[in-house]
């Protein structure tokens, strides 16, 4: 071996080895960031200093949900909400188990160990998705800066399923841009017990099988000629169910109901209908029916949301993401076919939609800068609001 | 660029199978409930407007109770059963196609007067409302709304009736739609809201039976029941 040839190789790697990359120092520090600034809104605004208060502030609407999950598991006859009729077993298991164990293993609260969990998770998942932005590193900038000083940055801070959906989401559309179905079928499986939403990778993946095979020259009829022969697909797409399966059987030993989970929706005023036709109601409202010309009703708030939601998957589409675009899509359509209510919360937990806005958004250089301070600005004014237990935000 | 052959595995194939059966035993989970009744018929079926709340039906028969939050109904709470919400400055408000109480143990062999004090939100400029008032399945009058004002009703439950649930009265009352289903399903019903009620029995032999429910004691066969407009 020629020495002249190893020894810079060796000091290369030695270099390599010491040099954090910035798409993986990005998240953290602007994860600190943003916890720093908002306790110190928190303070400025309450004159607590108290940690523990703010991330109890924090900790709204299903993050006690999901608090009293991973302290007292699955409830038992419904009796919560005015009408009698709710209880916790629409919220689905793995983040709750998860707080759970790091309260074992580390005697942290479930308040406490949760939202750090949270806020890790959100870290893991954007250095995750650094491959998915094929090098554009201002729109992982701005993806990132979203997540951690954006205007919903609450959700990634305190005890939600959006942190790890995020994370799952983006590890799954990472292995199957490799490849690597079966690896995607795993991640598609704890997305189904995250969030039923989750068992929408399952198409996904056939989908993005079938970009990479174009992508690798393949004509389209070959694809579905030799499907029956790709076990690795099949294999991918019957995990992605096995999650929510498990949940389905817990719920039929707990309640009784393995679709307990779906029926204790009408207790949150849920039920299937026509999405569009939702969509419809909640865009005009507040004008045909109120009268308001003056302000955003929720409503209208919700509806925009997945107006949103929904021209972005299109632009996935039109860049030829396809399977981004059908996941993006259905992950709106789903939720909104029983209302309209918290699609705010649920576009922002979809990573494509996420990291198609952040490429358009980092497109054009001035539209960067102006939403840089535009984010900031409303993360932290919106922060009384979503204290203040805001159906907005909600 | 050239497609890589894929090698198929058995190992894959075998747990497809696997995952297969596994679906199969999920699915007859889904297809093959276990749950009571009522959950059923609220959750399932969603024939039931309301899941009824577990209580003891507990009343101090001929005491009357106020829904009105701080009062000894708020505290009490124990025969608000289903179909209505918990009390609050305006009494206990119902959601639904009817609300329903449950009086544990009544004494036997007694005619009741049931008084309440009421009101719903309607006013003068709706068409009127009726809220049938029904008692262990039997009709016992009709409420009529043509107002906002407070409605006192009072109506007789004779024995018979009475007795067709010995362990416990089932009140129900039964108010009107009043629109179209809203984007939760639910249809929009008239709301009814109970400020205050009681439960007198009768001396026995000093019944008012003029409901028709008591005529059909007398009679036979059931005729309509008798309209019995509340005084506003």
């Amino acid at each position: 071996m020629d020495d002249s040839f190893a020894e810079p190789r060796i000091a290369a790697a030695k270099r390599w080895t010491w040099r954090i990359p910035a798409y993986i120092l990005l998240p953290f520090y602007l994860m600190l960031i943003g916890v720093a600034l908002r306790y110190a809104v928190y303070v400025r605004l309450t004159g607590h200093w108290g940690f523990s208060d703010y991330l109890r502030a924090l900790c709204v609407y299903d993050c006690n949900a999901y608090e009293r999950l991973a302290l007292n598991g699955y409830e038992g006859r419904p009796s919560g909400f005015d009408k009698g009729d709710a209880n916790n077993w629409a919220f689905f298991p793995v983040f709750s188990i998860m707080v759970w164990a790091l309260n074992r293993l580390t005697g942290l609260s479930m308040l406490v160990g949760g939202s750090i969990l949270s806020l890790l998770l959100t870290v893991w998942g954007a250095i995750i998705s650094w491959p998915l932005f094929e090098r554009k590193f201002r729109a992982y900038f701005l993806f990132c800066f979203f997540l951690f000083l954006g205007p919903f940055s609450y959700y990634f801070n305190t005890l939600y399923t959006e942190s790890l959906f995020i994370l799952l989401t983006c590890a799954g559309f990472v292995m199957l841009r490799r490849g690597d179905y079966v690896m995607a079928g795993v991640a598609g499986l704890f997305l189904s017990a995250t969030r039923s939403t989750g068992l929408l990778f399952a198409p996904a993946i056939l989908i993005g099988a079938f970009q990479n095979h174009l992508r690798d020259g393949g004509r389209p009829l070959d694809f579905f000629k030799t499907l029956w022969k790709r076990t690795d697909l099949m294999l991918a797409v019957a995990l992605v169910p096995v999650g929510l399966s498990i949940f389905a059987i817990y719920l039929y030993l707990h309640s009784g109901d393995a679709l307990a989970f779906v029926h204790i929706q009408r207790a949150w005023g849920r039920t299937f209908q026509n999405p569009f036709g939702n969509l419809w109601q909640s865009l005009t409202v507040q004008f045909l029916t109120n009268k308001n010309y003056s302000s955003i009703s929720t409503d209208l708030a919700f509806g925009l949301a997945a107006v949103a939601g929904i021209a972005l998957s299109a632009a996935m589409a039109w860049r030829g993401k396809w399977d981004w675009a059908i996941f993006s899509l259905f992950a709106v359509l789903l939720p909104l076919s029983t209302n309209t209510y918290s699609m705010l919360r649920f576009v922002v937990g979809i990573a494509p939609v996420l990291i198609m806005a952040a490429v358009l958004g980092a497109e054009r250089k001035w539209l960067f800068y102006l939403l840089l301070p535009a984010l900031l600005i409303l993360d932290v004014m919106l922060l009384p609001t979503w204290t203040g237990r805001s159906y907005y935000l909600m | 660029m050239t497609v890589a052959r894929f090698k198929p595995r058995l190992w894959h194939l075998a747990l497809v199978v696997l995952i297969g059966v596994f679906e199969l035993g999920v699915l007859w989970l889904v297809l093959h409930p276990r749950v009571a009744q009522d959950y059923y018929d609220y959750y399932i079926s969603r024939e039931a407007s309301c899941f009824p709340r577990i209580v003891s039906g507990y009343y101090p028969w001929g005491k009357p109770v106020s829904f009105v939050s701080g009062r000894n109904g708020y505290q009490r709470d124990s025969i608000r059963w289903c179909g209505f919400q918990a009390p609050n400055a305006t009494g206990i408000r119902s959601f639904g196609d009817y609300g329903r109480l449950k009086l544990a143990n009544p004494p036997k062999d007694r005619d009741f007067v049931l008084s309440f004090s009421s009101w719903a939100n309607t006013d003068q400029n709706k068409p009127k409302r009726d809220v049938r008032v029904s008692v262990n399945g039997e009709d016992v009058g009709i409420l009529t709304f043509t107002t906002a004002k407070r409605l006192n009703g009072r109506l007789i439950v004779p024995a018979w009736v009475a007795a067709l649930k010995p362990e416990a009265m089932e009140i129900q009352f039964t108010v009107p739609r009043t629109g179209p289903a809203g984007t939760n399903g639910e249809p929009q019903t008239l709301q009814l809201r109970l400020e205050s009620f009681l439960a007198q029995p009768l001396p026995v032999g000093d019944a008012t039976t003029d409901t028709g429910a008591a005529q059909k004691l007398r009679r036979g066969p059931a005729p309509p029941p008798r309209v019995r407009s509340g005084r506003a």
